[in-house]
């Protein structure tokens, strides 16, 4: 069985320096995998450029004996066709328009600077075997990274700005960040009542990449090992694989051509663990469902990596979660562990005040902490139904956290 | 040799990589490859603006040259410009690595190489999950400009991690033991470290019991003393920070007071290891940088770019994490020099404290945090018992000046399979060390 992976990333990247776009960088880069599969193992040849088909499958076939064991089925008979390349953007008229923004925004805050990276991608990956799998995606986006320093600040930044799409809205983009500059410049006291914490949601659910993983979970070394099948969390929790590439920015197959469906996708319903996440070869040597989550660079051995994770939100808005309170939205907090045991501690070097549809003003550093046992259980608000453009254009979890000054 | 461009500065930079991995887990191979990569990166200046082109096309390199000059501004006067002056113009060929590439040890021994060590993971029945992990790069690299630039270097680094998780349930514990240098050959006979790692693990996971939050003398270990220069102060001597910022510039002028007066910290690309870097990718030579010197600050980190902007020296530190990218300023190998005091001394001052002897990862704007792994309990002057909590975080500058004692060895640490990020750019190798540091009060949660 032979197997051809192929991906090619062209991209323009403007490096933005104190309000200014300093340099422009071209990227044209194809990467080809070739695979041979037979009696039970796999190997792997690639590389980079104008590729020699022949001769990497040569390759891959003399590695063969010394190869890794895969004693699972290839995918077979699907073809997938994701075009996602709508973004219609010249490299000049990107240059134009961010342009446009940094000297409005420069008007509207003299005393802030602009800085890091503007990319507009355009990706293909394509993903065949001898088995009639014929698996295709094209993408094109852009992903916008301010780095925001007030001019009297003797810090690196500041706070920042950051979103990906598939849409160049000039005036969103300015109306977004001179709504967080605003929300910076004016600070506000951390209230006394405990408000809830509005925060990204894979800061919290890092810990489910480490210890729902497949493998540890098979070889009974999980933090959640006992609690398998059992209610842990909030009856409004629920855990899946995303897998619509127009949310992800991936393709719909892994790097083993699955397609796992909605419902095997699914890691833990209301609270409830199911499963963990795994790849063809995990689910078959611990009787697991495969959920799809094989990765590994062009050239590797496809095998149980990281996959993305989301909550399903709550059908309320970030307003509607927070129920007429104010709310403390988490911008920048680096630094931040879970111990082994599921407890969470965190600086947060940038948090906003918010009632959930504008920003207030800016808090003081803050340390957050919790278990994830309670922010997921009967601390869990919920996740907002709206995406929030000034925090990534993200759907945002509210829970309960303790929070004090720093 | 290229054609460059009239009126324009430009330069190509040439990769060709080697590297192999392998990785068994839970006693199955999973990966094992080697490959050969080459790329190319060029640059245009024209006086306002760089053009940069990343290709895999290395046989077309002039062509591409061609295409960017079509998008630049010509300047007859640009070798006058600050930035194009300041840069350095090296020529010959630096190979450190060509006798004992790794390239030459095949993948049959280095699996059995890395065989040899998970002998030792599977001797402890108290692991319930482990992986190990070998991996090497050998990237020669090749530099030419049209000032002149005409050079060829190389580096090397080949390591191991055996990554192993004890327990199950609420009771787990998992840590990584590592070591990395710059040959294949230096990577056997470590067996009694790692085996003694792997014992300290378990009797920490066996022993570590919560401590309670609060403000607590600290004792960082050379491997935590590193990660803390590096995130701590490393970032903030990058001087692309700086570019046009006068606030930055006032408030970073050399000379200013920023530390305890027995503190000094050094980057230099010229320590063997993960941070070893003889050229940057301006092809400027590497050398040894004091950063904080007797606790004031004494130099910061640069690329043509930004030592021409503040008028100041080149350091070797313009960097990339490879081909596809350009080069910005970026750490090499970041270290606290040592001080006076021997360990012991260094501990028995300590009545009640927290000795940091691993870390899972740090991070550091205007507040530092250190995520650690094993720490232990300082009392009377003695390391008590195992205790666990999330992280140490606080002010940087306030911690800097908190340094009450440094002990008199160095140890430089190496690290394969993760590195330093910055911007889109990670991971980038990077090393980083130092000697026990006190610190006389860090918060704890």
């Amino acid at each position: 069985m032979k197997e051809i992976i192929r991906s090619r990333i062209r991209q323009t990247s403007l490096s933005l320096t104190r309000n200014q776009i300093s340099a422009i960088r071209r990227k044209d880069i194809s990467r080809t995998g070739c695979r041979v599969i037979d009696k039970g193992k796999i190997s792997v040849a690639g590389c980079l450029g104008q590729a020699d088909i022949d001769g990497l499958f040569a390759k891959a076939e003399s590695l063969l004996p010394d190869g890794v064991e895969y004693p699972v089925a290839v995918s077979s008979d699907l073809k997938i066709n994701t075009d996602l390349a709508s973004l219609d953007l010249s490299d000049t008229d990107l240059c134009h328009g961010i342009e446009k923004v940094l000297a409005k925004l420069s008007e509207l805050h003299q005393d802030f600077f602009i800085s890091n990276k503007v990319n507009l991608s355009e990706l293909t990956h394509s993903y065949e075997n001898d088995a009639g799998l014929n698996l295709n995606h094209h993408d094109r986006y852009l992903t916008i990274s301010f780095l925001l320093k007030e001019a009297s600040s003797t810090g690196i930044m500041d706070t920042f700005f950051g979103v990906t799409g598939r849409e160049f809205d000039e005036e969103k983009v300015i109306k977004s960040v001179d709504e967080i500059i605003r929300a910076f410049k004016n600070k506000v006291d951390l209230p006394e009542e405990n408000l809830p914490i509005i925060i990204d949601q894979s800061t919290l659910t890092r810990l489910f990449l480490r210890d729902l993983n497949g493998k540890l979970v098979g070889n009974k070394a999980s933090l959640f090992q006992s609690q398998i099948g059992q209610q842990v969390f909030s009856e409004n929790f629920t855990l899946f694989i995303p897998s619509d590439p127009a949310e992800t920015y991936s393709p719909v197959f892994d790097a083993e051509g699955t397609v796992a469906n909605e419902e095997t996708r699914i890691l833990i319903d209301h609270g409830r663990i199911l499963r963990p996440y795994t790849d063809k070869r995990t689910a078959q040597q611990f009787d697991f469902a495969n959920t799809g989550c094989a990765s590994g660079a062009y050239d590797s051995v496809p095998s149980l990596g990281t996959c993305q994770l989301e909550i399903a939100h709550s059908n309320k808005s970030l307003k509607q979660l927070l129920a007429g309170k104010l709310g403390i939205l988490v911008a920048i907090a680096s630094g931040g562990d879970f111990t082994s045991d599921g407890q969470f501690a965190s600086p947060v070097q940038v948090a906003y005040l918010t009632d959930g549809e504008r920003l207030i003003g800016r808090l003081p550093e803050l340390t957050i902490s919790g278990s994830i046992f309670n922010f997921f259980g009967s601390d869990f608000i919920g996740i907002s139904s709206d995406k929030v453009y000034t925090a990534g254009d993200e759907r945002l979890a509210v829970v309960n956290l303790s929070c004090k000054k720093l | 040799m290229y054609k460059f461009p009239c009126n324009l500065f430009c330069d190509v930079r040439i990769e060709e990589v080697y590297r192999s991995i392998l990785r068994v887990e839970m006693g199955k191979l999973e990966e094992i490859k080697e490959k050969e990569d080459v790329g190319a990166f060029i640059r245009i200046f024209d006086g306002q603006r760089w053009l940069y082109s990343s290709t895999t096309d290395v046989k077309n390199i002039q062509q591409e040259i061609e295409n960017l000059t079509k998008l630049a501004t010509g300047d007859k006067n640009i070798e006058n410009h600050p930035v194009i002056k300041k840069l350095e113009i090296n020529k010959g060929c630096f190979k450190s690595f060509a006798e004992n590439s790794v390239k030459k040890a095949s993948l049959s021994q280095k699996k059995a190489l890395l065989d040899s060590y998970v002998d030792i993971v599977k001797e402890n029945q108290t692991i319930t999950h482990w992986t190990a992990f070998y991996s090497d790069n050998h990237t020669r690299k090749r530099i030419y400009s049209s000032l002149g630039t005409h050079l060829e270097f190389d580096n090397q680094i080949a390591g191991l991690r055996l990554g192993f998780r004890f327990g199950t349930g609420k009771d787990v514990f998992s840590e990584s033991w590592s070591k990395a240098v710059d040959s294949f050959d230096k990577l056997s006979g470590h067996y009694q470290e790692a085996r003694a790692y792997i014992a300290q693990a378990e009797e920490f996971f066996r022993k570590a019991e919560k401590i309670e939050g609060g403000n607590y003398c600290v004792i960082l270990s050379p491997l935590a003393a590193g990660i803390f220069a590096h995130e701590s102060f490393g970032h903030k001597s990058e001087a692309d920070f700086m570019i046009g910022d006068e606030t930055m510039i006032k408030e970073w002028q050399l000379g200013k007071k920023v530390g305890a007066e027995i503190l000094n910290i050094v980057d230099s690309g010229t320590m063997e290891g993960s941070g070893f870097c003889p050229f940057d990718d301006e092809g400027s030579k590497a050398r040894k940088t004091m950063l904080i010197s007797k606790g004031n600050l004494t130099g910061r980190l640069h690329s043509a770019l930004t030592a021409a902007e503040l008028e100041e020296g080149l350091t070797g530190n313009a960097r990339s994490t490879g081909f596809e990218f350009e080069p910005i300023v970026r750490m090499t190998c970041t270290y606290i020099e040592p001080g006076k005091l021997s360990k012991d001394e260094l501990f028995a001052s300590v009545r009640h404290g927290i000795f940091i002897d691993t870390v899972k990862h740090g991070s550091g704007m205007s507040t530092f945090t250190l995520a650690p792994s094993m720490a232990y309990l300082i009392e009377d002057g003695k390391v008590t018992r195992p205790v666990k909590f999330s992280v140490i975080t606080g002010n940087v500058m306030t911690t800097l000046d908190k340094i009450e004692a440094i002990s008199n060895e160095l140890k430089i640490l190496s690290f394969v399979g993760g590195g330093c990020g910055k911007m889109e750019q990670y991971p980038l190798p990077v090393s980083f060390g130092g000697p026990f540091v006190k610190i006389s009060e860090i918060n704890v949660q």
